[in-house]
This record gives C-alpha cells, sequence and structure tokens, in this order.
C-alpha cells in the first residue's frame, strides 16, 4: 500500500516536472537526493565521485523530463540511472587503473573522521576498524553483487524492484545476494 | 496455521527465506514457522545467527555526510543545459543510454575512429585508389605517356623516309 502511494507521488510530482513545474522537481530531489548519493557513495566508495554522478543521475532526470512516462517505478527508474552511472565509473577506473587490487587500500587516499565527539579514543578506532573492514568486504565483492547487497541492506528494497534496477529476474537477483552474503559471511567471520 | 512443517530453505534453494528473516522483513506466519523449523535443524540456525551478525555489523558502513552546495551545483549544471541548443538537447539522452550499454561501446569507439580517418581522407583529398597489379589490365599512366612519345617518333621517322624517298624520287624525274 505504501509503495502503491510513493509510487503515485513520485510519477504525480514527474508528470509536473515534465509540464515545466520546476518546484515539482525540487520536491523530488529532496525526497531522493540523499538515497542516490549514498548508494552511489558505497558503491564507488568516494564520496566527491559520489556526488558528482548523483548529480549526473539528477540532471539525466531532468533531460528526460519530456519523454518521461509512469511505466515502471520511478525509484527503479532513477536508482537503474545511478546503477549504471556507478558501474560504469568502476569499470572505467579499472580499466585506466589496471586490475590492481584496491582491497589494501583505502580508495584515493580517503581517510575517513570520526565526527562524533562524544565517544572515546577507543571507540573510535574500533568504529573506525568495523568501518574499514565492512567496506573492503563490500569493495571486494563483484560489482553486480555489490549493487544487489547495497540496495537490498541500505535501501530496503524489494527483491522485484532491485531486478526492475539490475534489469534482471527475481530469481537471479535473490542468487546474487545469496552468494554476495555467503562471501560477506566467510569474509567477516571472525567478527561475529 | 502454525502447525504447517516449514521446508528446509537450505535444502530447497529459498536461502531468500533466512535473508528476510535475518532483514526482519518476515511476516509474521512464515517467521513462526521458520523458527519452529530451526529448533530442529541446525544448519538453517547456524546460518541464521551467522547472517544476522553480519547483517548488524553492516550498519557500521555509515554513509558521509552530503556538501552543501550539492543542490546548488546541480541547479547550476541545469541552468548550463537550459542554455545548450536544442539539438544537443535531443542527441544527449541518445548518448547517454548508448553509454550506459557497456557492449555498444567498443562499436562506438570503431565507428567514430572510422569515421574521423574518412573525414581526413576526404579533406586531404588523397583517399587510396584501388591497385590491381600484376595483370597489366590497368596501365601506369607514365607507360602511355611512353608509347605516345614512341608512336610519334616512329611517325617523324615514317615522315622523314617518306621525305627522302619523295626527293630521290624528284631526283630521279629530273
Amino acid at each position: 500500500m505504501m509503495a502503491v502511494a510513493t509510487l503515485e507521488r513520485d510519477a504525480e510530482l514527474m508528470l509536473r516536472v515534465r509540464d515545466g513545474d520546476t518546484e515539482s522537481f525540487a520536491l523530488l530531489l529532496g525526497r531522493h537526493r540523499s538515497p542516490v548519493i549514498h548508494f552511489v557513495y558505497r558503491m564507488v566508495q568516494n564520496q566527491p565521485v559520489a556526488e558528482e554522478l548523483a548529480q549526473e543521475v539528477f540532471l539525466r532526470v531532468y533531460r528526460s523530463r519530456a519523454n518521461y512516462e509512469p511505466t515502471a517505478k520511478f525509484t527503479t527508474w532513477l536508482f537503474r540511472i545511478a546503477s549504471h552511472l556507478a558501474l560504469n565509473w568502476i569499470r572505467d577506473r579499472r580499466h585506466e587503473r589496471g586490475q590492481e587490487s584496491l582491497d589494501e587500500a583505502t580508495p584515493d587516499g580517503m581517510v575517513r573522521q570520526v565526527s562524533d565527539r562524544e565517544i572515546s579514543k577507543e571507540q573510535a578506532m574500533v568504529r573506525e576498524s568495523k568501518f574499514e573492514e565492512i567496506r573492503r568486504a563490500i569493495h571486494s565483492l563483484p560489482e553486480k553483487q555489490k549493487a544487489a547487497v547495497l540496495m537490498h541492506k541500505y535501501e530496503e528494497m524489494e527483491y522485484s524492484q532491485i531486478a526492475g534496477v539490475l534489469e534482471c529476474s527475481e530469481s537471479a537477483v535473490k542468487s546474487l545476494l545469496f552468494r554476495a552474503y555467503e562471501s560477506l559471511r566467510a569474509r567477516l567471520a571472525h567478527m561475529a | 496455521m502454525l502447525n504447517i512443517k516449514m521446508t528446509c530453505p537450505l535444502q530447497t534453494g529459498n536461502a531468500d527465506v533466512l535473508l528476510d528473516y535475518c532483514a526482519r522483513s518476515l511476516d509474521a506466519e512464515r517467521k513462526a514457522m521458520l523458527e519452529k523449523h530451526m529448533e530442529s535443524c541446525a544448519e538453517c540456525r547456524e546460518m541464521a545467527g551467522a547472517q544476522s551478525q553480519i547483517w548488524s555489523a553492516m550498519d557500521a558502513f555509515e554513509a558521509e555526510t552530503i556538501s552543501a552546495d550539492f543542490d546548488r551545483k546541480l541547479y547550476n549544471r541545469i541552468e548550463e543545459l537550459e542554455r545548450v541548443p536544442a539539438w544537443e538537447r535531443f542527441w544527449a539522452p541518445v548518448r547517454d543510454y548508448l553509454q550506459g550499454q557497456p557492449a555498444w561501446r567498443p562499436v562506438l569507439s570503431i565507428a567514430a575512429a572510422s569515421a574521423v580517418l574518412v573525414v581526413v581522407f576526404v579533406v586531404r583529398g588523397d583517399v587510396p585508389q584501388p591497385v590491381i597489379e600484376p595483370s597489366g589490365a590497368i596501365i601506369d599512366v607514365r607507360d602511355v605517356e611512353q608509347a605516345e612519345h614512341v608512336l610519334e617518333d616512329l611517325e617523324m621517322l615514317r615522315q622523314f623516309d617518306a621525305g627522302s624517298s619523295g626527293a630521290n624520287a624528284q631526283k630521279e624525274v629530273l
């Protein structure tokens, strides 16, 4: 019921954008800005790149407004654009850098700052270490498995919607997720 | 209802039930059935335990704070887009689509490279001609010129000879 309401709201807004209502675009941006940026960030693991790609996502939405038809759920279309851009960026970067293992290093020398000043230094280190372990484990997954896991875990998408985004069957998504979580369980077993 | 026995999800290839259970997205009825099943299935119990721990641990992968000027940058780009000519705006979605299809990318690269080569040759005017050799079906231009020279020389000699014999004949007549 909730999903239907969301579909109707987003599609309705997008149809208004199509008719030239820029306020509706601002509303759509407000609703989906964070999920898109967070998803792309977890895919590419680089915040400036994630924001650049997310801008491209919304730019493409805006550019396609004239031809928009609410045939699929708006978020499926939105995340399809986002995952295409993120996967292309990952592939291009891999070609540029060769098949080097990024597993050992923090991407682009990213040093994550622990912003919470309330927690102790020790707690911060434990948290940082956990973050790094999870980040590397997710980073090591094959691209499609990674995209499926991120949508399943962090965006709380249903199998059918993930299938729509990745343009595959629901059973293929279940298989992708099973293999991805299997790898993560094996890799992060020591954390359990 | 709860008396219906659940077949082992791992034995029947339905491990997604266990994933849903750990993600707390399983409906109450199936949750109860799975919990009943796990009482007697060590394999499912073990997997659900490990998956639950991973599920919780993954919360540590927090997202970063979004830049305050994200919207401003986006609207600047939209403004720039509005200034772009209409044909470019028409072409951009097509280009975006093709760029999103990895299978097209090498084809597009090759096509673009070929188009550039054709343009270069056309502009320079040195489009390579087909070369057929050594059959002799196509005669080199220099050979034709030489043949013409030879024929001209022969004609001159013939005229010279004719002139000489004509003079001799005049002598004889005289």
